[in-house]
Formats: structure tokens, sequence, C-alpha cells
């Protein structure tokens, strides 16, 4: 649990790895797939890969959410392909983005939700375009985005300006229609169930969502 | 992933060696592909991975991922870079809209031999190692029973849950929700799909926590023991420190082609 103990001096953090919260995390990463899944079953041209690590962040705090995130591409990594390593940086700057903007109680208003979308595609295109660009060299082709990196480096000339702007377009949709879907998850999620992780995140987060 | 039972694979000398030896060498010679500027070098590591992917009796598998990735991302960053780096200084072909580059083509050979490398690796190690010896073995080593407990159940409950997900679709359809029309539609057969894998799961979630705690998993005074062990032979060490002496090589190397002294690549 590399997250919880390099932070382990700050208690707050600490009390977000119970066990409680140790069980949902692999669930979260299976919910993070699923969603990519379900995406190529309904031939929806979407990633919504980030499903499961909203909940968490709604559930446990924003260092779960973080170690999820990372923890989806260590998954696809070895499952499907090493380029989605050095992507984790990526999944855990959106992890801990989501969680602190949640436990700030944003996920309560409709302009809360709407800083929510904007920030998290903000953060993952610009760090996933710097990934591709200064690692992989534009492309990883693991993705239709790179075959619009190609089309756009013809147009702009540059390729990470032709990154960052294919990265901004596929995640303004992706991240706001997952951000959507986790939202009503999580308001659907038995209050039963979710009052056992009430006390280990540091802020009573998941009362922001469910009113 | 391969399951217990899956001899042919298991019983191989590749299947047979320490899973830490061939995570060690999956990201030694990956590091040592990626820090020495030499283009062609990931393409002669991977031919040899070739070799130990024969041996593993995953050659047919091995051979089909390492092309269907290799191909298209080398024609893709040879577009990009070639056309487009702005290492470029040498051209070696003009074609009109732009011209095709040496150093970025040079660049690109570098970057996909690279990844060919660390994914024929990683490859191997996922294919020929059941993964239960490689939380067992990653304990061994010191990584703490919890971290070893998220590695495995990521790594079990993903299929899990995608066989549930198959259930569900077919209950769903069952009941008359349609997959098929329009981008709209089939959108609205997300939420109805995705929120019973999620809540079941979470359910689920809840027994397996349970069941840790009652197992004791939550103590911290005793040494947690496992059902499987590893053996480290003569030969994985040997193997295992051979991959490390050749990444120490390559950064003596790089440093001393750093600083001027040798010229590499």
């Amino acid at each position: 649990m590399a997250a919880g103990k390099k932070m382990g001096f700050f208690e707050g953090i600490k009390a977000q790895f119970s066990t409680k919260s140790l069980v949902l995390i692999p669930i979260a990463v299976g919910i993070n797939l699923v969603g990519g899944t379900l995406c190529s079953v309904l031939k929806l041209p979407l990633f919504l890969d980030m499903i499961g690590t909203v909940i968490v962040a709604s559930l446990s705090g924003p260092w779960v959410a973080a170690l999820t995130g990372f923890l989806t591409n260590v998954f696809l990594s070895l499952i499907a392909n090493p380029v989605y390593l050095p992507y984790s940086v990526v999944s855990i700057l959106c992890g801990l983005t989501v969680g602190y903007m949640v436990k700030a109680g944003m996920l309560k208003t409709k302009w809360g939700f709407v800083l929510i979308w904007i920030a998290l595609t903000l953060v993952n295109a610009i760090s996933a375009s710097m990934i591709t660009t200064f690692l992989f060299g534009g492309a990883t082709g693991a993705t239709g985005t790179s075959v619009m990196t190609a089309g756009l480096v013809v147009a702009l000339g540059d390729i990470l300006a032709a990154a960052f702007t294919s990265s901004i377009i596929e995640n303004f949709v992706d991240k706001g229609i997952a951000l959507f879907i986790a939202y009503f998850v999580v308001k659907k999620i038995p209050r039963r169930f979710i009052s056992q992780y009430a006390s280990d995140a540091v802020d009573d987060a998941e009362d922001d969502v469910i009113e | 992933m391969v399951g217990a039972n899956d001899k042919h694979i298991l019983e191989t000398p590749v299947g047979r060696m320490n899973p830490i030896t061939k995570a060690g060498v999956a990201l030694f010679v990956g590091l040592t592909a990626l820090i020495l500027p030499i283009s062609w070098l990931g393409f002669v590591f991977t031919a040899l991975y070739f070799i130990a992917a024969a041996k593993g009796n995953i050659l047919k598998p091995f051979a089909k991922i390492i092309f269907s990735f290799g191909i298209p991302i080398t024609l893709m960053l040879l577009f990009i870079q070639g056309f487009y780096s702005p290492l470029n200084k040498t051209f070696i072909l003009d074609c009109g809209f732009a011209k095709l580059g040496l150093e970025g083509v040079l660049n690109m050979l570098h970057i996909v031999g690279t990844l060919l490398t660390f994914l024929a690796g990683l490859y191997i190690l996922n294919q020929t190692t059941y993964i239960g010896r490689l939380v067992a073995a990653l304990n061994d080593i010191g990584m703490s029973p919890k971290a070893g407990y998220l590695t495995l159940a990521t790594l079990n409950v993903v299929p899990q849950m995608q066989r549930r997900m198959h259930g569900i679709q077919e209950a769903q359809s069952a009941r008359g929700l349609s997959t098929g029309g329009s981008a709209l539609e089939r959108f609205k057969a997300f939420i109805p799909l995705l929120g019973p894998v999620v809540l079941s799961s979470l359910t689920d979630a809840q027994e397996r926590g349970m069941t840790l705690e009652t197992h004791g998993f939550g103590l911290k005074e005793n040494k947690h023991t496992s059902l499987v062990t590893n053996t480290n032979t003569p030969t994985d060490k040997a193997i295992l420190y051979g991959a490390a002496v050749l990444f120490v090589v390559a950064v003596v190397l790089t440093v001393l082609n750093g600083v001027g002294i040798i010229a590499i690549g």
C-alpha cells in the first residue's frame, strides 16, 4: 500500500485505508474496467474508465481514490498493454482532484458538479498529453485518439499541441458522462451500506452526495 | 493469466521460474532498452523474448500480441515523429507535404523498441505465472499482506465482474432492455447494466471484508503465512543478477556517453 505508507504520518489519510476501504478498491478497479467493457459492448465511442474512482472518492476519500486509479492502470498494463503504466500518474492526479473536490462538498450543487467536471478534464488532458508527447513521442497506438492526434499534427504542426487538443476533446465528453453516472450510482447505494464507510473518511464525504 | 491447472505452461522451464526473476528481468531489461540511446537494442531484446516465449509454450499468443501492437504503433509514430519531430535535421525522403527526418525515425525506433521490450517481458511474466505464486513471491521479498491482497483481489475480481455483467446483460435484455439502436438509446442502456454490477459487487466487497477480518487479516503482531511456496534456484538467481548487471552496465555506459567520454548510437 504505497500511498498509505508514504502518507502514514498524516493520520487523516491513514484513516482512509481501513480493511473496509481496502476491499472496496479492487471492486472500484473492476467498475473502472467494466465501464470500458460496457462501452465496447454498447459500441459507444467513450472510455468511461473513471466511474469506480469517482465512487471511491465519494465513499472513502481522495487517497483511496488515487490508489484505485493507480491500480487500474497497473492492472491494464499487466493484462492489456504496458503503455498504460505511465498514465497511472494521470489516474492518481484525477483521483486526488475528484476526492478533494467532493470532500469540499462540491458534488452537492450544480455548479460544483460543473467545476469538478472542468477541473477533471483539464487535469487529465494536461497530464495525459505531456506523457503522450514526452514519453511516447506523440501516440501510443492504443486508442483512437492516436489517429486524431496524427491528424491534428498535420493541421497544427506541433506534437504537444496536437496531443493536448485531442486529449481535451476526448476527455470533456468522457469525464462529464463518467461523473454523471458515478453521481447516480452513489445516490442509489443503500444508506445501510454507506454508513460503514462514514467513520473511515476524514470528512463525511458521502453525506455530500446523499441529501 | 494462467490458472493453477494449466500444466502445459506452468511445467515449462519458464513457467517454473521464480516470479520475482521474471519480473526483475522484465524491469531491468526494459530499463536498459529505455536508457541506452541505441535504436535497435529493443528489437534485439524482443527477439530474445521470442525464444523465452517458445520455451514457455506461449509462442503463438505472444507473437500475436507483439505484432498486433507493434505494427500500428510503428506506423503511427513513423508518421508523427518521422515528419514532425523537432529533432529532425537530416532529411532522407521528401513526400511533398512534409519531409521524413532521420532523427525522428531513429527516435521512433527507440520508443517502439523500448515499448516492445516492456510489453514482451510483462506478457511472459503474466502468461506463465500463476497469480497466487506471484503474490506469495512478492510477500516473500517484504511486500505487506495488505498490498498482496489488493493485487490478488484486483486480478481476481475483474474477470468475475465481467462474468457478472454478462449475466446482468442477459437478464436485462430478457425484460426488454435494448442494447442496439441510436447512440442515445445505447447510452440509456448503460445505467441499467452498470448499476446492478456495482451494487452487487459492493455487497460482495462487504462480505470479503468480513471474511478477511475473521481470519485475522488486520493483525499486525504475527507474520502472515501463505499456502503457496516459491523456490529460488541457482538458475533463478543467476538470471536475475545477470539482468541487474546488464542494467548497471547500461547506466554506466549512459553516464559515460552523457559526459562525452564515449559515444553511443
